[in-house]
C-alpha cells in the first residue's frame, strides 16, 4: 500500500504543478477580434484614455464601447443606421488579416451586439483596486501593465499579487524619476506623514521601517 | 497492523491527501469576459453615481427630489435641499418610490384580459388597435375617461384627447382637493379640523417642517396646536388640545369661532362646552390663527359646510367646487349600472378600491361589455377586472 500511495502522491503533485496557471505568459489569450495595441497605441499613438475612458474617474478603467471603435472604422456610423455599416478603407491593398478582423467589428456593430473581450487583468473579489487613485497620483499605465503599445496580444505583465502591490506602496519598487516626483507630490499618505511630522508628532516608526513609503499599507485600504 | 496505523503510513497518507487537495484547489479557473456597451450612455461612469433633480409624484404635493443612479438604475431618492416644498426632506412615500419603479410585478407592456382566460401580452400596435376599434364602435356619449386630478400641460392634453374621441372626462382624486400652499409657519395658533397634515393631507413634508417652526420655542413662547375631530391620528397626537365634538358637527365649532354662529347654539349642537369654544375663538384671534381642514370629512355629507366654515375662519371667501370628489365617480357608477357606459378609460385613478364599485363590478361584467384601459404600472384592483389593459 505504501508504494501505491507514494506513486499516487508523485503523480498528483506533478499534475497539480502542471495545472497551476502561470501569471505571466509570452502571449495573451485569443480575443474575439485580433485587436493590436501595437497598431493603435503604438503606431497611431492613441492615448490610453481615449478608449479606457474611466481610468481617471472610476475604480474601473473601462473597456471601450463598440460605438467608439466604429467611430473610426465605419464612416458615418453616428448618423447612418447600423444595418448600412461599411468598413472604412476596405481596399485590396490592406493585408487580409486587417480586413478580416475589421469586418468582424463591423458585423458586431450591424447586429448591435457587444464584443465579448477576454479579461486579462483580474483580482479576486476580496481585493479592491481603484484605478482612478493610481492614475491621478501620476503613475504611467505602462508601469503596471507593461509595454502595451508594443503588444499585439495583451498579456498580464505584472503578477498583480499582493506582495507586488505592497512593494510599490512601500517604495521598494523602482519608478521612473518623473513618476517618483509626481507620486511624492500627490500621495495622500506622504502628505499625511509630512503634516504629522511638521506638527510635532513622532513619525520615526513609520519612517524607519520604510523610509520611501508612497502609500498606506493599511489592510482596510484594499480589503473592505 | 490490527492495533492501529504506523506513524510512517499516516504521514504518507497525509502527504498524498495534501497533494490531492492542492491539485483540486489550483485550477486554471474560468475565463472571465469583459462585455462593453454597444452604445454607452454619456451620463454613466462605472462605480460613480449620477444625480438627477426630479419631482416626486407619489402624492399631489410634488416635493423636489434628488435621485441617485448607478449605471442607469435608480438606487436612492432623497429630498432636494434647494426645493422650497421639500427643503431636503422626504416622506415615507417618496422614500419608497424606487420600490415602485422596479416592482417585480409591474406591467412591462400592454396586455389583454378576457373573460375566463389568463392575461395575454400583446404589442403596442395591437393594443392600440383594439382600443381604437372599441372607441369607434361605441355609441356617442358612452365613452368615459376617468382620470386623477392633473395640472398644467397634462390636464390640457387629457382634455384635448377626451374631446377628440368624444369622451366625457370624470376626475376622481381623493387626495386632490387639499390645499398645498397653506402658510402657518409663523402662526401662534393652529387648529385642524380633521386635516392630518403631518401624514397625508395637502403637502405633508412642507407642513411637517412648518409645524416644527410654529410649534418650537421661539423667544420663550411656542405656538399652540388644537385638533378637532372624533379621534386622534398621528397628527392629532401631536396636538396640545383635543376637541371632540359630536361627529359631523365640526363645522359648528368653526362657525362659532368666526362669529357665524352663536356660541350657545354651537355648544348645544356639538356637545363641547361654550367656555371652551369661546376660549378657542379668543386664542385664534390673538395668535394670528390658521385653520386647516376638512381632512377625513371630505368624503362625508357635511364636507361642503365644513370647508366653507374653515374658509370663513381663515378670512377667505367661498371655495370653488372641488374637482375629484366622490360625487362625480358615484354618478359614473350609477351610469355604468344603467348600461350607459360602453368604454371606460382609466388613468391615474383606482375606482375599484371603492367598496361601492367593488360590489358593482362582479354584477356588471357579464352583462355589460365594458372596456377599461388602465394606465397604471402596477396591478391595482381596477386592472384585475379589466378587459383590455
Amino acid at each position: 500500500m505504501t508504494r501505491v500511495l507514494k506513486f499516487a502522491g508523485i503523480v498528483l503533485l506533478t499534475l497539480g504543478a502542471a495545472t497551476c496557471r502561470p501569471y505571466s505568459t509570452d502571449e495573451g489569450p485569443d480575443q474575439p477580434i485580433a485587436f493590436y495595441h501595437s497598431v493603435h497605441a503604438g503606431q497611431n499613438q492613441m492615448p490610453c484614455m481615449y478608449c479606457h475612458t474611466s481610468a481617471d474617474k472610476s475604480v474601473d478603467a473601462g473597456i471601450p464601447s463598440v460605438q467608439l471603435c466604429v467611430g473610426c472604422h465605419v464612416p458615418g456610423s453616428a448618423v447612418q443606421p447600423p444595418e448600412n455599416a461599411q468598413l472604412a478603407f476596405p481596399t485590396a491593398a490592406r493585408d487580409s488579416v486587417w480586413n478580416r478582423e475589421a469586418t468582424k467589428l463591423v458585423d458586431y456593430w450591424k447586429r448591435q451586439e457587444s464584443i465579448p473581450w477576454v479579461r486579462i487583468h483580474d483580482l479576486p473579489d476580496h481585493a479592491k483596486f481603484p484605478h482612478y487613485v493610481h492614475v491621478n497620483v501620476g503613475l504611467q499605465c505602462q508601469t503596471c501593465h507593461g509595454p502595451v503599445q508594443e503588444m499585439q496580444k495583451v498579456y498580464q505583465f505584472s503578477s498583480l499579487r499582493m506582495g507586488w502591490c505592497i512593494d510599490c506602496h512601500r517604495g521598494e519598487m523602482p519608478l521612473s524619476a518623473a513618476e517618483e516626483a509626481a507620486v511624492r507630490k500627490n500621495s495622500g499618505y506622504v502628505r499625511k506623514i509630512a503634516t504629522l511630522a511638521s506638527t510635532g508628532n513622532d513619525v520615526r516608526a513609520a519612517q524607519k521601517a520604510y523610509p520611501d513609503q508612497r502609500a498606506s499599507t493599511d489592510c482596510v485600504v484594499c480589503h473592505y | 497492523m490490527s492495533d492501529g496505523m504506523k506513524r510512517r503510513d499516516f504521514l504518507k497518507v497525509l502527504g498524498v491527501s495534501g497533494a490531492g487537495v492542492a491539485t483540486a484547489g489550483c485550477s486554471t479557473g474560468e475565463v472571465e469576459k469583459l462585455i462593453p456597451y454597444v452604445v454607452p450612455s454619456e451620463d454613466i461612469v462605472p462605480g460613480v453615481p449620477t444625480w438627477y433633480a426630479s419631482t416626486c409624484r407619489e402624492c399631489p404635493a410634488g416635493c423636489g427630489i434628488m435621485v441617485e443612479t448607478h449605471s442607469g438604475r435608480v438606487t436612492k431618492v432623497e429630498g432636494n435641499a434647494d426645493n422650497p416644498i421639500s427643503r431636503g426632506n422626504l416622506c415615507a412615500r417618496g422614500q419608497s418610490a424606487p420600490q415602485g419603479l422596479y416592482h417585480p410585478d409591474r406591467h412591462r407592456g400592454p396586455f389583454t384580459v378576457e373573460e375566463g382566460l389568463s392575461p395575454r401580452n400583446v404589442s403596442w400596435s395591437v393594443a392600440e388597435g383594439i382600443l381604437a376599434e372599441r372607441i369607434r364602435r361605441a355609441p356617442a356619449g358612452s365613452v368615459v375617461f376617468l382620470t386623477g386630478n392633473y395640472g398644467g400641460t397634462m390636464d390640457r392634453l387629457v382634455n384635448t384627447f377626451a374631446g377628440s374621441i368624444g369622451a366625457r372626462r370624470v376626475v376622481y382624486d381623493p387626495f386632490g382637493a387639499t390645499p398645498r400652499d397653506v402658510d402657518f409657519a409663523g402662526a401662534d395658533f393652529l387648529i385642524s379640523f380633521g386635516a392630518d397634515f403631518l401624514e397625508t393631507w395637502g403637502s405633508p413634508v412642507d407642513y411637517a417642517w412648518q409645524f416644527s417652526q410654529m410649534h418650537a420655542y421661539r423667544g420663550g413662547r411656542r405656538g399652540k396646536f388644537v385638533w378637532v375631530g372624533p379621534h386622534r391620528p398621528l397628527t392629532g397626537l401631536n396636538a396640545d388640545q383635543w376637541i371632540a365634538p359630536k361627529p359631523g358637527t365640526e363645522a359648528a365649532i368653526a362657525l362659532a369661532m368666526s362669529g357665524g354662529m352663536d356660541v350657545a347654539t354651537a355648544a348645544q349642537q356639538t356637545g363641547v362646552e361654550a367656555a371652551v369654544i369661546e376660549q378657542l375663538a379668543r386664542e385664534f384671534r390673538a395668535g394670528r390663527g390658521v385653520a386647516l381642514g376638512p381632512g377625513y370629512a371630505t368624503s362625508g355629507a357635511n364636507a361642503g359646510a365644513l370647508q366653507a366654515a374653515v374658509n370663513r375662519l381663515n378670512g377667505r371667501g367661498a371655495p370653488a367646487p372641488a374637482a375629484g370628489g366622490m360625487r362625480d365617480v358615484l354618478q359614473l357608477v350609477e351610469q355604468m349600472r344603467a348600461g350607459q357606459v360602453q368604454v371606460l378609460l382609466v388613468d391615474g385613478a383606482d375606482p375599484a378600491r371603492l367598496p361601492v364599485q367593488q360590489a358593482n363590478t362582479s354584477e356588471d361584467s357579464p352583462r355589460v361589455a365594458v372596456t377599461r384601459r388602465s394606465g397604471s404600472r402596477l396591478p391595482f384592483g381596477t386592472t384585475a377586472s379589466c378587459l383590455v389593459t
